[in-house]
């Protein structure tokens, strides 16, 4: 589905660039969304959420248009499923996978995976959360993006 | 309501001299209208208080282009930075039809461009225009009946 709002275009693109690099197969998926609840006992596979985080006019570009940033947020979250606590192996790869999967990709001012749009700050805060992953051995990892455009 | 500088217009035509096509270049940001007189001394013993005659009056335009590949504006204030053939602008503080609105027409030399690159920019053009040697001279524009009335800054 097309949309008009920039920001939600803004989250689709990082979808389409996180699906292409990824190629989620079985119960691993990425997806946008408003909202998630996440129950750790039935969680299966790897997921990604992408969500709209904010919107914020910058300053004027031209006489033609404007400067305007578009927040987005990235949810990775994945349970682990074997016995006894998650192993220091498997935490290692989805931090691995946050950062080649998530942050390196949507990043890039080289690339520009948002058409139009360059990355102007980004963070992963946390890494992993460190209650979900002992209380309900989650692996959960927010990534941050504000995207900047000069629509001038 | 309030005069802006982004409501500003940079026109420039597209065809003949005497028979314009204005269209604006939009991809302008900052632009500053610079209109100064040289002066020289006039004074006399009939009086003790110095005296300044207008001489000759410079027009120099600075301002900044975004950078593009496929702009128009942009394109041509870039072709004539690198020739020899002046853009014949109309520099006003408005709209070409708006009532009141004031500026210049000029055919103007591209002096400079100047495009800082630096990683973490959007590089626009830094430009400069003076008044090209042309027997179509400068001259000041005030809009009125909707249209663009020319007053050549004449000489003696």
């Amino acid at each position: 589905m097309t949309v008009s709002s920039r920001v939600l275009t803004v989250c689709d693109a990082c979808v389409a660039a996180i699906s292409t690099f990824w190629s989620p197969t079985g119960d691993d998926s990425v997806e946008r969304l408003y909202e998630v609840d996440l129950d750790a006992s039935t969680l299966t596979g790897r997921k990604v959420y992408v969500f709209p985080a904010g919107t914020a006019w910058v300053e004027l570009g031209t006489r033609a248009g404007d400067v305007h940033d578009e927040r987005v947020q990235v949810l990775v979250v994945e349970r682990y499923t074997d016995a006894g606590p998650a192993t220091k192996q498997w935490v290692d790869e989805r931090v691995e996978f946050v950062q080649d999967a998530v942050l390196d990709l949507l990043d890039d001012p080289r690339e520009q995976p948002v058409t139009g749009y360059w990355c102007q700050e980004s963070a992963v805060d946390p890494v992993y959360d460190i209650e979900e992953l002992t209380q309900r051995k989650l692996f959960l990892s927010l990534a941050s993006f504000t995207f900047r455009a000069n629509d001038g | 309501m309030p005069k802006l500088g982004v409501t500003s217009k940079l026109y420039r035509n597209t065809n003949t001299y005497g028979s314009p096509t204005w269209t604006e270049v939009s991809c302008i940001s900052d632009l500053a209208v610079n209109a100064a007189w040289d002066e020289a001394d006039a004074s006399s013993r009939a009086s003790r208080v110095k005296q300044q005659s207008k001489t000759m009056m410079g027009l120099e335009i600075t301002g900044k282009a975004k950078v593009s590949d496929t702009d128009a504006g942009f394109l041509a204030i870039w072709a004539a930075l690198h020739s020899d053939t002046p853009l014949d602008c109309l520099i006003l503080n408005g709209a070409k039809d708006s009532n009141g609105v004031r500026g210049y027409r000029c055919e103007f030399n591209v002096f400079s461009g100047n495009e800082d690159q630096a990683m973490a920019n959007t590089p626009y053009l830094d430009f400069t225009l003076k008044p090209a040697a042309s027997d179509n001279f400068a001259a000041y524009v005030v809009v009125s009946a909707g249209a663009p009335v020319l007053t050549t800054i004449t000489g003696a």
